[in-house]
């Protein structure tokens, strides 16, 4: 009787951790609470940015670099926090598997055009093909935005807000206001 | 801004979510393996129902919603304030039914009987479920405060539940003398939106800004000694509206006790406060049809498992939203759109007969205090030893020492999250 009641702790503990070990939540369930401020499966209606279809490394070093404060965000640090490794890898694989919509955008055919002329001459070796390129460090900005365009533009050029991409603050740092607005402006207009 | 463009946006989404669910096989409703009823449409219901559909097209869902179209409550005070309108906040359910197969009865849930598992609503229809969500949000407390019930609502706006009542208190504030005093009774803990009180305060100073009576007063009579963002909250009352807001903190005789509605005036333990205008936001409970079908604790919420929101007073019943206890969640809006996804995935393992997944919860409050100067409260949770926890070291609020910049950026993005979010349950 003894005995056999000692064999059996370690067993209850064993069960007790398999029981209390911190499953991890699936891809889709972590990200379906994101959709609240990014809308459905990252196709933002508004400015916050559109997520879905960026490059799965873009997302993950982006969402350590909100996590570590690297990257200034306003409130993108507090809510990568919340998430481990695993769990940061799994957002972005799951963003990076949906696709992106150009969504269309009311603009000034002026500052349109503006933009593409600065980004012709200043932006076009990275952000290649009008914004649609992208790989593993850049990500697109044909179509997202302009109102993200411009408050991210304007956050690379407010030294104090230190990006974490020197290259893209010393890019803008020539530029004025109305420069970077008809820079926001030309990527949006693209598809 | 992007009005018309973010409409067509919407279709072009919508479109594509109805064509991928066009791969499914449609079914007759004789076909479907089990059917779920959701009881009230608003942030947490409608997002259920949707994603209910999302997870599983062989559930058969039903939503009962009493009214034909919902009014966010979420941005209101922007419609108090003379910023928006009421229309930009209302929403109908033609699109879950046409992109997502949601059948949405529009009828008042007035009975639940949850031994046969059947709804019977006011218009005399029965409907049989294998699952049912309740999500009908809070009811008021009327007279919990003496003298202040739903006639008295008529004449001093609790503005509470957005509509009639919200456009009533701005035309109060419109009416009212330069000089005047705007009292905003706030009530206590739990309650619908936490900064809600607090970020109205700010806005109605605005609007009385705007109208050219800065000499007014807003005073906060207060059932709590503390409330949400509290820091954030009074160093922006005194960054934008220097000396017009003041707050009274039940400690200090804030508590309101009884309310005379002829003589506009306000009674806390030993004192008479009589104003232009009186915002009384009575004390709060589940929605009745929670506490009539037996759902509700002492206190008059319902407390869940955390985990499937299933009720732990009957089976086959899931609450979410407003109305249910989890944990250190607050009763908000995309805490209710959260909590509706997770709730959806629950289910729908269910009625699979596997277990549920493991959950992952967000909320965010932002409140703007001016068109450009916003601030917010984040978190993110799990469910630790069957209760719905913060993740530790995550969320909080902006930081106190935000340049403007970024306050204007907040208040953009506050307005962001709520198309966003409307996108997400509506769209
Ligand atoms: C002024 C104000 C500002 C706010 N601002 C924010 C904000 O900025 N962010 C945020 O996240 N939240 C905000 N909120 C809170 C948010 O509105 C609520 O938390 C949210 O609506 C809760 O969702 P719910 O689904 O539980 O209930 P609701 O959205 O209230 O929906 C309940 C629905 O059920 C229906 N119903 C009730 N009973 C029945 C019945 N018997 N039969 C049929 N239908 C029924 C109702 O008609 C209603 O449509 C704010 C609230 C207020 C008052
Ligand atoms: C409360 C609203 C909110 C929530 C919740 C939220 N985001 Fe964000 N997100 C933002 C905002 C606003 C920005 C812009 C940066 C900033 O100011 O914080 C952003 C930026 C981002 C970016 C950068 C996009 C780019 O083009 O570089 C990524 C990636 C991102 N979010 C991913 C996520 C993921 C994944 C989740 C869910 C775990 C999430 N976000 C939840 C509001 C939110
Ligand atoms: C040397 C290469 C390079 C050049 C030149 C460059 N960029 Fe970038 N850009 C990047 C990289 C890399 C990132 C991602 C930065 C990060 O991960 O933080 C980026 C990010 C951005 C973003 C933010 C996108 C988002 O979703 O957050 C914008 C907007 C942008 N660039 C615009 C421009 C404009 C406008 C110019 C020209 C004035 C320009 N860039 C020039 C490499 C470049």
């Amino acid at each position: 009787m003894k005995s056999s009641l000692l064999w059996s702790i370690p067993l209850v503990l064993v069960l007790f951790q398999i029981h209390t070990a911190h499953a991890q939540p699936s891809h889709r369930m972590l990200a379906d609470a994101c959709a609240g401020c990014h809308g459905p499966r990252g196709q933002s209606a508004s400015p916050m940015p559109i997520i879905a279809g960026l490059p799965e490394a873009y997302l993950e070093q982006t969402m350590r670099d909100y996590k570590t404060g690297k990257r200034p965000s306003t409130i993108m640090g507090r809510v990568a926090r919340g998430y481990d490794d695993a769990e940061i890898d799994a957002l972005a694989a799951f963003f990076a598997s949906e696709v992106w919509i150009s969504p269309p955008q009311e603009l000034d055919p002026k500052q349109v055009k503006a933009g593409k002329r600065i980004h012709r001459d200043g932006c076009s070796s990275c952000h290649k093909d009008n914004g649609r390129f992208q790989n593993d460090t850049t990500p697109r900005l044909a179509g997202q935005w302009k109102d993200y365009l411009q408050i991210v533009l304007e956050e690379y050029w407010l030294w104090e807000r230190r990006m974490p991409h020197l290259f893209m603050s010393i890019a803008v740092s020539e530029f004025d206001e109305e420069d970077l607005e008809a820079l926001a402006s030309f990527y949006a207009s693209q598809r | 801004m992007h009005k018309l463009s973010r409409r067509q946006f919407l279709t072009t989404l919508t479109g594509t979510a109805a064509a991928s669910m066009l791969g499914y096989p449609l079914l007759s409703s004789g076909a479907f393996r089990a059917r779920v009823i959701v009881v009230g449409g608003g942030y947490g219901g409608a997002t259920a129902a949707k994603y209910l559909r999302l997870a599983d097209p062989r559930i058969e869902v039903i939503l009962i919603e009493k009214d034909e179209q919902f009014v966010s409550c979420a941005l209101s005070n922007e419609v108090v304030a003379g910023e928006r309108s009421l229309a930009s906040l209302s929403f109908g359910y033609q699109p879950l039914t046409s992109f997502y197969g949601v059948k949405v009865v529009h009828d008042e849930v007035t009975r639940i009987d949850a031994e046969s598992r059947i709804v019977s609503t006011r218009g005399g229809e029965e409907f049989g479920y294998d699952r049912l969500i309740v999500a009908p949000g809070v009811s008021f407390k009327w007279n919990a405060i003496e003298g202040y019930d739903s006639d008295a609502a008529q004449v001093l706006p609790h503005a509470w539940k957005a509509g009639e009542q919200t456009l009533l208190l701005r035309r109060q504030l419109e009416a009212m003398p330069d000089g005047g005093r705007v009292y905003i009774v706030s009530p206590p803990n739990p309650y619908k939106c936490p900064p809600g009180p607090y970020e109205r305060a700010a806005l109605i100073a605005h609007y009385l800004t705007q109208l050219g009576k800065q000499r007014s007063k807003v005073i906060i009579l207060d059932a709590k000694d503390s409330f949400a963002k509290q820091a954030l909250f009074e160093q922006g009352w005194e960054r934008n509206y220097p000396g017009m807001i003041s707050w009274v903190p039940a400690s200090a005789d804030g508590r309101v006790l009884r309310v005379d509605v002829k003589k506009r005036t306000l009674y806390t333990e030993f004192d008479a406060h009589r104003g232009d205008v009186l915002n009384v936001i009575p004390p709060q409970k589940a929605a009745t049809i929670a506490e009539a079908a037996g759902l509700t604790n002492d206190k008059g919420w319902c407390p869940v498992d955390q985990q499937t929101f299933e009720s732990s007073n009957r089976e086959y019943i899931h609450v979410i939203g407003d109305a249910c206890i989890a944990g250190s969640m607050p009763k908000a809006g995309y805490s209710a759109n959260s909590q509706a996804k997770v709730c959806a995935a629950a289910i729908s393992a269910l009625i699979d007969g596997t277990a549920p997944p493991a959950p992952s919860y967000i909320n965010t409050c932002y409140s703007i205090i001016a068109p450009d100067y916003g601030i917010s409260v984040a978190a993110v949770y799990r469910l630790d030893k069957g209760s719905i926890v913060s993740v530790e070291g995550a969320g909080g609020s902006s930081p106190l020492d935000a340049s403007a910049w970024e306050r204007k950026m907040e208040a953009t993005y506050a307005r962001s999250w709520f198309d966003n979010i409307t996108s997400d349950i509506f769209g």
